[in-house]
């Protein structure tokens, strides 16, 4: 986080505004503080602030004043209520309003701090579903307007308008490269909305790996009959149940498969296997190609937005975002997620889910 | 004579490309660039084979068409035309998801043969047509 949290804390004892001050002390904290509810609700004008703790019983405008006017007024600010033991219902009532949460006085640094804490986790945690969402709608919004210029492209590239000569081929080819590129963007960010990792706590559904999950991918006619002729060979040992996102699995499976046709040299066959053995049950993809180096694995290759400058891999574009995709997805289902490779000559992906 | 091809997209661009694909196998491609016009233009058409966006956002939706060409209701003014085949265009993330499955044939909606994902294959999209027209 690169931005300051914004504190504002009002309460009438000078004592309980100095121990405030001491125990968040911390740089990415700016804090006011403040006695009077009236003077709070002033400051809370002037200032964009994310987070306000009131104490409820003050002289003049009361907290359950201020956090009804910060709701009504300024509902981005989240409020925290200070409560003594006498005051435990007016707390309750205070959530009823609207409140994040209450911290009864006197209290140990500690609960201070984790409240806080989970207020600006919660604020940081509504401005990525935002974010996500838009990402969603306008990644949705790309994908006509995109397939447009890869089908009229493709119509110049195939000839229908005419033979090219090679120069004018290079240049079609230049327009699908980057639209190839500009779709793996869309589908990464598309992905990334619907997965809401944070949120998932376990999986429940039962699904079948292959039936469900694998054989679908490998059947869609875009891979099947893959652009570069690269037969797809499946070895299936086991057909297990297990928990999990059938969705979710599918967007690693599609991605590990893409990676091994856009990666791969031109009708080598790429081979899936599924076996079960003491990690429980271990998917993996093979093709081959340049292969990946043993540094670019341990440093780069399952990071956000990091893309190999692998030799023999140039002109290739990507998001530098699908590995990373798959690897939270398959961590998310308790499982683990790796590669090998030789250089020059195959890389194999592979994940194990347990049983 | 050429098969009969009508050819619904509401992207007009989509749908000339395509068309040029078609065309230049000797099919006769008439073009539809929304739902109410593929509505009109089955009728007159009576074509050997309709290719049918399904993404379209203006009024009549692609599925929807479909469902009113293959109405089982006896008073239908589409009776003529109730088993003209039907290849559905659509984004492939509808098709790895969850609406269709290449495994289950009952997913398919009704009355839909088949689909093709876009941006369209052109060497998928001939077969297709062939196949089915």
């Amino acid at each position: 986080m690169d931005k300051k949290v914004k504190i504002l804390i009002i309460d009438d004892e000078d004592i309980v505004l100095k121990s405030c001050l001491r125990i968040l002390k911390n740089d990415s904290y700016e804090i006011d503080t403040t006695y009077t509810g009236d003077e709070g609700l002033k400051r809370a004008d002037e200032k964009e602030y994310d987070i306000v703790i009131t104490d409820l019983k003050m002289p003049g405008i009361s907290g359950m004043e201020v956090l009804s006017s910060l709701r009504k007024n300024k509902p981005e600010v989240t409020v925290i209520i200070f409560t003594g033991f006498a005051t435990v219902e007016n707390a309750r009532e205070a959530l009823k309003m609207g409140a994040f949460d209450y911290i009864p006085k006197p209290f140990t640094n500690e609960e201070l701090r984790n409240v806080v804490e989970n207020a600006v986790k919660s604020r940081e945690k509504d401005s990525n579903a935002g974010m996500l969402d838009l990402m969603a709608i306008v990644s949705h919004e790309l994908k006509s307007p995109l397939s447009a210029v890869q089908t009229t492209a493709q119509t110049l590239y195939q000839g229908y308008l005419g033979n090219l000569d090679p120069e004018q081929q290079k240049t079609v080819e230049k327009i699908l490269r980057n639209c190839e590129y500009l779709e793996d963007i869309i589908r990464n960010y598309i992905d990334m909305s619907k997965m809401d990792l944070d949120n998932l706590e376990s999986f429940t559904q039962k699904i079948n790996l292959v039936d469900d999950v694998i054989r679908p991918i490998i059947e869609v006619p875009e891979n099947a009959e893959n652009m570069k002729k690269m037969p797809i060979r499946a070895e299936f040992a086991v057909s297990p149940l297990v928990n999990g996102d059938p969705n979710l699995l599918k967007i690693v499976v599609t991605n590990l498969l893409n990676n091994a046709i856009k990666y791969g040299t031109p009708e080598t066959p790429i081979t899936i296997r599924l076996v079960e053995d003491d990690a429980g049950y271990t998917f993996s993809i093979r093709n081959e190609g340049v292969g990946i180096s043993k540094e670019d694995i341990e440093q780069r290759l399952f990071k956000k937005f990091s893309r190999l400058k692998q030799k023999g891999t140039e002109g290739v574009k990507g998001s530098g975002l699908g590995l990373y995709i798959c690897k939270k997805i398959i961590e998310k289902h308790q499982g683990r997620m790796w590669v090998e490779s030789k250089i020059g000559e195959c890389a194999t992906f592979c994940f194990a889910i347990p049983r | 004579m050429g098969k009969r091809i009508l050819l619904v997209d509401d992207d007009i661009d989509t749908c000339n490309s395509i068309a040029m694909v078609l065309k230049s196998k000797g099919y006769e491609v008439t073009e539809a660039h929304s739902g109410a016009e593929a509505l009109k233009k089955v009728l007159a058409l009576k074509p050997d084979l309709m290719i049918l966006d399904v993404m379209m956002e203006k009024d009549t939706a692609g599925f929807e068409v479909a469902n009113i060409i293959r109405s089982e209701r006896p008073t239908s003014k589409y009776k003529e035309v109730k088993n003209v085949p039907i290849i559905v265009l659509t984004a492939i993330n509808q098709v790895t998801n969850s609406r269709f499955s290449l495994n289950d044939k009952d997913s398919f909606l009704p009355g839909i043969n088949d689909f093709l994902t876009k941006p369209v294959n052109f060497d998928l999209l001939l077969e297709k047509a062939e196949k089915y027209s």
